[in-house]
């Protein structure tokens, strides 16, 4: 026999769980629970050594960035730990211009983003992907780019200014000196190869 | 022919209540409370007894974890506890959970097909629920909202699969004439 009640409470199911315990109810469980076992039974498990191929001519560019982002980050909080508290919607609403906040910000990026486009466009300028030298130096600038961005969030929340500021002085100082690095590795190919082939024109 | 593992989704978490992991047993308690607590709501008809159910149901659940062999989902076990803990407090209200014979006239004098073709109504169902006598509203609701079969109600009450097979048949209609007094009362 068809049961129709049946079919209509099954269909309107989650709608008949219409009541609530208490809120508190789970503290009075969790108070007469046995107490949670020490820390040993929360063994991480062990996890696999893996060994990553590092080129140490890069690591020491990203271990000097991700250094000063750390000291930034720690030094924020000390400061700010009695007074100050970061606020992420503050964070999120950047209600207040840059201009205001750090003025000194616009003077070192229009000192060095001109410097650093120049060199770029240097850079574009040699054939990149033959020497294969194309991805390092994208990987290298998302880099630099992702903690240069970080670092002007932080311009807004934190109570030591100059030391954000710092770290965003040397990032740009630090893309400087890593195109330098390039466009000199690039030269050197170059009279390499320049030499080479008047070599080749001599004899 | 391929066997179906049947894995609980929640296995994991009830491994770690195991180990008495407090944060796995709050998880645990979010997921089933407000449901076990509707089931209980249902069965004993008191907002008291059900949340004495519940909190008994947890501590048990939880300490009695390692009886817990995983042949169901920790859902179904945990809700039959509290299934066991509900009709046991509507016991003790000395009320006999079965009263075939306080009601069989009233059965055998509905014939079939009556208040059959009624629109119905979520809120109205549950108030009708509300108002069943003690007997036809545990099993009803374990037949209508917890998914038991009649062989698995005659199990937790201790009756014959027959006798819950009237006792729903004649549960459902006392059901719909109450759901047809509200509307007519109103």
């Amino acid at each position: 026999m068809k049961d129709k009640l049946k079919d209509f409470v099954h269909a309107h199911r989650e709608e008949f769980d219409s009541f609530s315990p208490r809120p508190d109810l789970w503290q009075d469980i969790s108070a007469e629970l046995p107490a949670e076992p020490e820390p040993e039974q929360k063994e991480e498990p062990v996890k696999e050594a893996r060994i990553l191929p590092l080129n140490w001519n890069v690591a020491w560019r990203y271990a000097a960035a991700v250094a000063v982002l750390v000291m930034v980050a720690i030094s924020g909080r000390y400061y700010g730990s009695g007074t100050w508290q970061r606020d992420p919607l503050l964070a999120a609403a950047q209600p207040v211009s840059l201009d205001k906040i750090a003025p000194e910000v616009k003077q070192i990026e229009t000192r060095f983003v001109g410097v650093i486009e120049q060199k770029e466009a240097q850079l574009k300028e040699y054939d990149l992907k033959a020497l294969g030298m194309e991805k390092e130096w994208e990987r290298e600038a998302t880099a630099l780019d992702s903690a240069y961005a970080e670092l002007k969030k932080e311009l807004y929340t934190t109570p030591n200014k100059e030391v954000v500021v710092e770290a965003m002085r040397e990032n740009l100082k630090m893309r400087i000196a890593i195109l330098n690095r390039q466009l000199q590795v690039l030269e050197n190919i170059q009279t390499v190869k320049q030499q080479v082939s008047n070599e080749t024109k001599t004899l | 022919m391929e066997t179906l593992e049947y894995t609980d989704v929640n296995a994991h978490v009830v491994a770690r209540c195991k180990a008495g992991d407090r944060k796995a047993q709050y998880e645990l308690y979010k997921l089933y409370s407000k449901s076990m607590f509707n089931v209980s709501m249902r069965i004993t008809n008191d907002y008291t007894e059900a949340e004495d159910v519940l909190q008994e149901s947890f501590l048990n659940a939880f300490r009695e974890l390692h009886t817990f062999k995983g042949d169901s989902t920790f859902g179904s076990w945990l809700k039959r506890i509290v299934i066991n803990k509900s009709i046991t407090k509507v016991r003790s209200r000395r009320l006999q959970v079965v009263q075939i014979e306080d009601h069989q006239d009233f059965a055998e004098e509905t014939s079939e097909g009556d208040f059959e073709d009624m629109e119905y109504k979520v809120e109205s169902i549950k108030r009708a629920i509300q108002q069943l006598p003690d007997g036809y509203r545990v099993v009803l609701t374990l037949y209508l909202l917890e998914g038991y079969d009649h062989g698995e109600i005659a199990e937790v009450l201790g009756i014959s699969e027959a006798t819950s097979k009237s006792q729903y048949s004649r549960a459902r209609k006392k059901l719909l004439s109450l759901m047809e007094e509200q509307a007519l009362s109103r």
